[in-house]
């Protein structure tokens, strides 16, 4: 069953068109990649997705029903997301940044109650984070704080699950982790994935689909291993690509 | 609540009530005797003004945290802002055009300023989606030049009540009745509580508005809310005591020290610790050199603007410089 559709997305800032007429599926239950070259709409398509941007024309359906429709704190019901950059100059506990992913479920007055500790400890084991629980934010490293933040949105207990260049600022060891850490996440919870990635050869080895942008447009779609060949990259990005080994590392020719 | 942040409370309280002690039998003049001049100060002069000194402390801390959780800037304050110079412009304006005999009049005019100051430091300040410290800051020392100049000039013109208009400036809780701690007592209260309902909403907003929005809060809803309620609760303070600069910097920041940073401890907290600040503050006023009085407000600078060198100094380290 598809969870998510994009029928005909169009979306303008003033007279540029940052993306036109994107139209895909995607199935539940699925990791879907989002790739392209920089500035060719990866980051629009998903805040278009989680309604943080009103796309100007097309419809995009979660469960069928038009995204516009849904309220802020329905959305975030439905749909979390995790930024790339995750910066403040205020310093909360772990604990407390994961509590906040219940926020969508509380009314104004409501205070966290035993259900939500509960909700916020299993996000926080299975992301192994909950020894990190009573750590300031800003005091961990770019791995442990990007899984605090998954934790979060695991915590927020969404059918759908958006993620922008979540292992862009990190070391090799640790983008392997926090993609394992999703693949883990995707089986165990049932969780859709959309995921915008630069490293092709991650795309390549652990999502199931691939989208792939260039220049505001929907080049390709379909399963990884179809989308990502040799070719197909060359095309997207302007260079002389070959996949050596396993499909798992790409380079430049040139 | 736990039982520390309850002891805390506890100890708040009895320094607070210590505090008020200390502030209503001692000053300039010994009332020690209990004559009916005595009584008449303590009564009509030093109960009125301690009153104000626990409202308007309370008042300006709590619109410290709620300034700093919209522009997500820990150096935001009223004062540093501009704020509290935007509504004593309006205070100004409201004694030249004589408005200042309706019970809500200068209130109402200092509002009108200070909210058409914040107006212009976000438009200022805002760089794409954030709102830069640097920019932020600039924007508030550019409004303070520029208010502090037409202050200037209106007095130049209106010498008649330049006394008056230059107390605004300077911030002093010297004459306050039990009708303006009344008046700023309502909206504190009411803005107070109400900015204590939206507080986990503003600690969801210090991770930036994209974080906010996708955790179910309304972003611009929200700030606009919290702006105007603050605001408003600054141009109250302001209306009746004149700009006093740094409680809203100072108070919330040792506040977050000791409890962490959440704004559900905070607020509470900030309440008793404004209330602290603001009566040490009076009393080193009205005493450091009797029989004269110093203006409270440059004593809350004495010790704000080191204190936020010392901020600025720690936000360099972080950044290698």
């Amino acid at each position: 069953m598809d969870i998510l559709t994009c029928k005909n997305i169009s979306y303008k800032v003033k007279d540029k068109t940052i993306l036109s007429d994107i139209n895909f599926s995607v199935p539940q239950g699925t990791m879907t990649s989002i790739v392209g070259m920089n500035g060719s709409g990866k980051t629009t398509l998903l805040k278009l997705v989680s309604n943080i941007l009103k796309s100007d024309s097309g419809e995009i359906l979660l469960e069928n029903k038009n995204i516009k429709s849904y309220s802020v704190k329905e959305t975030a019901q439905n749909i979390s997301m995790v930024f790339q950059n995750n910066e403040t100059d205020f310093d909360f506990s772990a604990q407390q940044i994961v509590l906040m992913g219940r926020m969508p479920y509380q009314k104004l007055l409501q205070a966290d109650n035993k259900d939500d500790f509960l909700i916020v400890e299993q996000a926080m084991r299975q992301t192994n984070t909950w020894q990190l629980k009573d750590r300031l934010i800003n005091s961990l490293s770019g791995g442990e704080k990007q899984r605090v933040f998954i934790a979060r949105s695991l915590a927020q207990q969404t059918k759908l699950m958006l993620l922008d260049e979540p292992v862009a600022n990190l070391d090799l060891k640790h983008q392997i982790e926090i993609m394992k850490l999703l693949k883990q996440i995707q089986k165990q919870n049932n969780t859709t994935i959309l995921i915008v990635l630069h490293d092709l050869s991650l795309a390549l080895k652990y999502s199931d689909n691939v989208l792939a942008l260039k220049n505001g447009q929907m080049c390709f779609f379909d399963s990884a291993k179809t989308v990502l060949t040799q070719e197909n990259i060359s095309t997207l990005f302007e260079i002389n690509a070959s996949i050596v080994g396993n499909h798992n590392v790409i380079i430049d020719n040139n | 609540m736990k039982a520390k942040d309850f002891i805390y409370y506890i100890i708040l309280a009895l320094i607070i009530v210590g505090l008020c002690i200390i502030a209503s039998f001692f000053g300039s003049v010994d009332i020690s005797n209990m004559t009916d001049a005595d009584k008449y100060i303590l009564y009509h002069i030093r109960i009125p003004r301690t009153l104000m000194c626990m409202v308007a402390g309370s008042t300006l801390a709590v619109c410290g945290c709620a300034y700093q959780a919209v522009f997500k800037n820990p150096l935001s304050d009223p004062y540093i802002l501009g704020v509290s110079s935007g509504a004593s412009l309006g205070a100004s304006l409201a004694i030249v055009f004589g408005l200042d005999f309706l019970i809500f009049g200068v209130t109402l005019i200092s509002f009108l300023t200070a909210l058409l100051t914040v107006f212009i430091i976000m438009k200022l300040s805002q760089v794409g989606n954030r709102m830069h410290t640097t920019t932020l800051l600039l924007a508030g020392i550019s409004m303070n030049f520029l208010i502090s100049a037409i202050i200037s000039i209106i007095m130049f013109i209106d010498q008649e009540d330049m006394h008056k208009i230059y107390f605004w400036t300077m911030g002093s809780l010297s004459g306050i009745k039990y009708r303006d701690v009344l008046i700023t007592f309502c909206f504190s209260l009411v803005g107070i509580v109400f900015i204590r309902l939206y507080a986990k909403r503003l600690n969801v907003l210090l991770l930036g508005d994209m974080q906010a929005n996708s955790l179910g809060v309304n972003v611009e809803k929200t700030k606009r809310t919290i702006l105007i309620i603050s605001t408003l609760m600054t141009a109250a303070v302001v209306s009746c005591t004149g700009v006093i600069g740094f409680v809203g910097l100072v108070v919330p920041h040792i506040v977050r020290l000791i409890v962490g940073g959440d704004n559900r401890k905070i607020i509470p907290f900030s309440v008793f610790g404004g209330m602290i600040f603001m009566l040490l503050a009076d009393i080193i006023a009205r005493n450091a050199a009797a029989p004269s009085e110093l203006p409270i407000g440059s004593i809350t600078s004495l010790v704000g603007a080191p204190f936020f060198i010392y901020l600025l100094y720690n936000a360099k380290k972080k950044l290698h410089f």
